[in-house]
This record gives structure tokens, C-alpha cells and sequence, in this order.
């Protein structure tokens, strides 16, 4: 099977048709407070023809800038990044929780709130081919559900954080086969 | 790198033949004689620089570049349902043309009809020791239920405080191999064995689940190579399984 095709989905772009991103510009943050909050998608196969692999055990976390769980946001020294996730089972954004390095990270949860066979959790994008909605643009559509996963990110800097520029990665991650 | 099922015909399929892809759910199982993952040399040498347009290839064979006369295309085009460039066909047949194929020098992990693991060609094996006597998990065919899968990620690269954006990256970050399997002798056990190979770090490491059908207080043994370590579980049936997770060596 094919490997997910995954995409960032920026739902506020386009006067609010949403498109896709690799930008998430926390901006300018002071030390002791909150960047704004961005929401993302995640998607698998957006409007794909052909069937990829399901993301299994899909989760969200931090790294710092080669990918370890290093300063100054992946090891929550200077700052942390926190996520709130969108779960489709109850139709409500999850608390907000930090995410670092190996030791803190969130599940993402499909919009649906779907649990697949032999699963215990939501944490699985869907990568099939449509049915329903083959382009994947009606959103509340169940099957299209399957296929995304909504969060909103802030980034938190501590008061004894330094000035200047701060440097980490936001990391899905997933399995395949 | 990719998986490679060998079966006992002496059949060997690929996950990947000429840039076209196995679907590894289509396997025929019941055939296999070895199934492992192993580096093809394709991974991780390209070097690009968008200054120069230049590529610059650490795996081509010097002997067989020799005899090429200058002026070959490698052609790249653009997948835009699955937004990657891809060599094409004729490309990619060039290609392995003039890669270097020592399969000796590649790292490689696979398991055969006995359960046993070969890291690198060094052997890996579990036992389980109990009352001073040790049942080794191995030689009770078949060994077809096959774990494979791989972990990737996706994420944003970036700074606070900058007016540079973020970067996208995504890729693989390792690869797991392993089955599940039933053992019957004086109590039942069943494993789940799967050896999971970081890229970043070629590190690979144990990651096993042990139940049993009755309660027990023995040890684990892990033997690679001529090395032995110890674990001590208490296995407990109707509870979750127990999980070990070791590092097992670095490639």
C-alpha cells in the first residue's frame, strides 16, 4: 500500500475555505505569554483516487532543531508548545496540554471519533478513497472525518526565557505499513 | 530502506521493483522462507545543491561509471497526486545500472522459518528460563505472521521571534520487523517480537509483548551474538502483556 499522503491544512486561508500550509508563524512572542493560536489539519489522501495506508497511532510532540528532545522548547526549558485536539467522539476541543520531546506527547484524534477494527483508540487518518465525498472538501462529511484531524497550537514562553530567536520542529507522527 | 520476502521457492519479492511498489498485504505468507529490511543503497546519498543544480551521489559503482560516454539523462518528473518528484521508469533502469551493488555492506535485518533474527548477520533470539531450565522460542514454524511496518513523521521546522517561516519535513524515521507467535510447552506463551531499526540513530531495539496461560515467574533471555541478558518477569494470564524494551545493538 502506497505511504500516507499527508497535508497541512490551514482551515483559515482563503476567506475561510481552508488550503494547504508548511507555515505556522508563531510571531513575535514576549516572555511570559502565549503566541496566538493557530488550528491545523492533518490530512491523509486529500481527494485522493487512489487508497494510501492508514496513519496508525498518530501522535503530536515537539523536537528541537535536529530532531531530539533538546532545548529550548523540546525540553520545555524556554518554552513549550501546547495543543488542543479536536475529538470527533465527543464533538469538543480537548484541554490544552504541553507537548515535548518523548516524554509528553498528545494523540491525534481523527474528526470523526472513528476506532477502527482492532484499534482502542482514535488516533488513525483514514487513507482511503472517498465514497462519499470524493474530493474531500465537505467537511462534516463522515467518511471525509475519517480522513483529517483537527488541533489548535500555541506556543507558551516562560518568564526566564531569552530574547531573541527560538528554534524547534512540531512533529506528527505515525505508523504505516 | 525496503522490506524483501524471500520464498521457498527461491522467489525473492521486493517492496519496491523499478520504482513500482509490492503491496505487502498481497504476500503470500504461507511461501515465505525469510522476510527481513534491508538498506538498498538508495537512501540518504543523494546531496542536491539548488546553487549549482548539482547532484552529488555517494553510492555509484566508479568501475561502471567508467564505461558510460557521457551525455545520460536521469529524468525527474513531478507526481502531483502524490506530491513527489519521481525518477522515471527508464531513469530509475539507468540508475541501478550504476549503483553500487555490494549487498555485503548493507545494513540488513531478517528472521527465517525458525524465528530466529539475524542482526547484520549476527544471530538474536529470546528464551524463557524457568527453574533452571530454558525454553527457547524458536524453531516451531510457521513464522508467518509478520509485523512490518514504519514510522514516519511529518513537522515544522522553525523560529520564535523570526520573520523566516517555517519548513516542512517529512520522511521515515525507522522501520519494525517482527511476527507474533504461539509456544506450547509445559505452559503457553504468546510473543509479540518485533525489532524496531531508528534511522537517525541505527539503533535497534527490542520491542516484545509476553503473555502466558498461567501465572509465572521466570526470565527473559536475550542472546545476540555470544551475549546473553537477563530479564526477570512475572507473567500473569488475564492481565495486559508484559512489555520489554531493550537496545539490542547499533548498526
Amino acid at each position: 500500500m502506497p505511504a500516507p499522503i499527508v497535508l497541512w491544512w490551514d482551515p483559515t486561508l482563503n476567506d475561510g475555505d481552508g488550503g494547504p500550509t508548511s507555515t505556522w508563524n508563531a510571531g513575535t512572542v514576549d516572555a511570559d505569554s502565549y503566541s496566538a493560536v493557530k488550528e491545523l489539519w492533518v490530512f491523509n489522501n486529500k481527494g485522493g483516487s487512489e487508497a494510501v495506508s492508514d496513519m496508525t497511532n498518530v501522535f503530536v510532540t515537539t523536537k528541537d532543531s535536529n530532531g531530539l528532545d533538546g532545548g529550548p522548547v523540546a525540553d520545555r526549558s524556554q518554552a513549550v508548545v501546547e495543543v488542543s485536539m479536536w475529538n470527533g467522539a465527543s464533538g469538543t476541543w480537548k484541554s490544552w496540554k504541553e507537548i515535548y520531546g518523548s516524554s509528553a506527547t498528545e494523540d491525534v484524534l481523527n474528526a470523526a471519533g472513528w476506532v477502527a477494527d482492532g484499534d482502542t483508540k482514535a488516533n488513525r487518518i483514514s487513507g482511503m478513497v472517498n465514497p462519499t465525498d470524493p474530493t474531500d472538501t465537505n467537511y462534516s462529511d463522515p467518511n471525509t472525518m475519517k480522513k483529517y484531524a483537527k488541533m489548535k497550537l500555541r506556543l507558551h514562553v516562560f518568564e526566564n526565557a531569552t530574547a531573541g530567536p527560538m528554534s524547534w520542529k512540531t512533529r506528527v507522527s505515525y505508523q504505516y505499513t | 530502506m525496503i522490506w524483501r520476502a524471500i520464498y521457498k521457492d527461491g522467489t525473492i519479492i521486493n517492496e519496491y521493483e523499478c520504482g513500482k511498489e509490492f503491496n505487502f498485504l498481497q504476500l503470500d505468507k504461507e511461501q515465505i522462507d525469510k522476510f527481513m529490511i534491508i538498506e538498498t543503497g538508495n537512501e540518504g546519498i543523494v546531496n542536491f545543491s539548488v546553487d549549482n543544480g548539482k547532484f552529488n551521489f555517494s553510492n555509484l559503482d566508479l568501475r561502471k561509471l567508467e564505461q558510460l560516454t557521457g551525455g545520460e539523462k536521469l529524468i525527474i518528473e513531478y507526481d502531483k497526486d502524490k506530491q513527489n518528484f519521481k525518477m522515471t521508469t527508464e531513469s530509475l533502469e539507468l540508475f541501478k545500472k550504476i549503483k553500487l551493488e555490494e549487498e555485503a555492506v548493507m545494513d540488513k535485518i531478517e528472521f527465517d522459518q525458525t524465528g530466529k533474527f539475524y542482526i547484520n548477520g549476527q544471530p538474536f533470539h529470546l528464551s524463557f528460563e524457568l527453574n533452571g531450565k530454558d525454553f527457547e522460542f524458536l524453531n516451531q514454524p510457521p513464522y508467518t505472521n509478520i509485523i512490518h511496518k514504519k514510522q514516519g513523521y511529518t513537522e515544522f521546522k522553525g523560529k520564535r521571534n523570526s520573520d523566516i517561516p517555517y519548513r516542512r519535513d517529512d520522511g521515515i524515521a525507522g522501520y519494525y520487523i517482527g511476527y507474533e507467535k504461539e509456544y506450547n510447552s509445559d505452559s503457553q506463551f504468546k510473543l509479540s517480537l518485533v525489532l524496531y531499526y531508528d534511522v537517525i540513530f541505527k539503533v535497534v531495539t527490542l520491542q516484545c509483548k509476553i503473555w502466558a496461560n498461567k501465572m509465572i515467574d521466570g526470565k527473559v533471555v536475550l542472546h545476540f551474538g555470544e551475549n546473553q541478558h537477563q530479564i526477570p518477569v512475572t507473567l500473569i494470564p488475564h492481565l495486559p502483556p508484559v512489555y520489554l524494551e531493550r537496545i539490542i545493538t547499533r548498526l
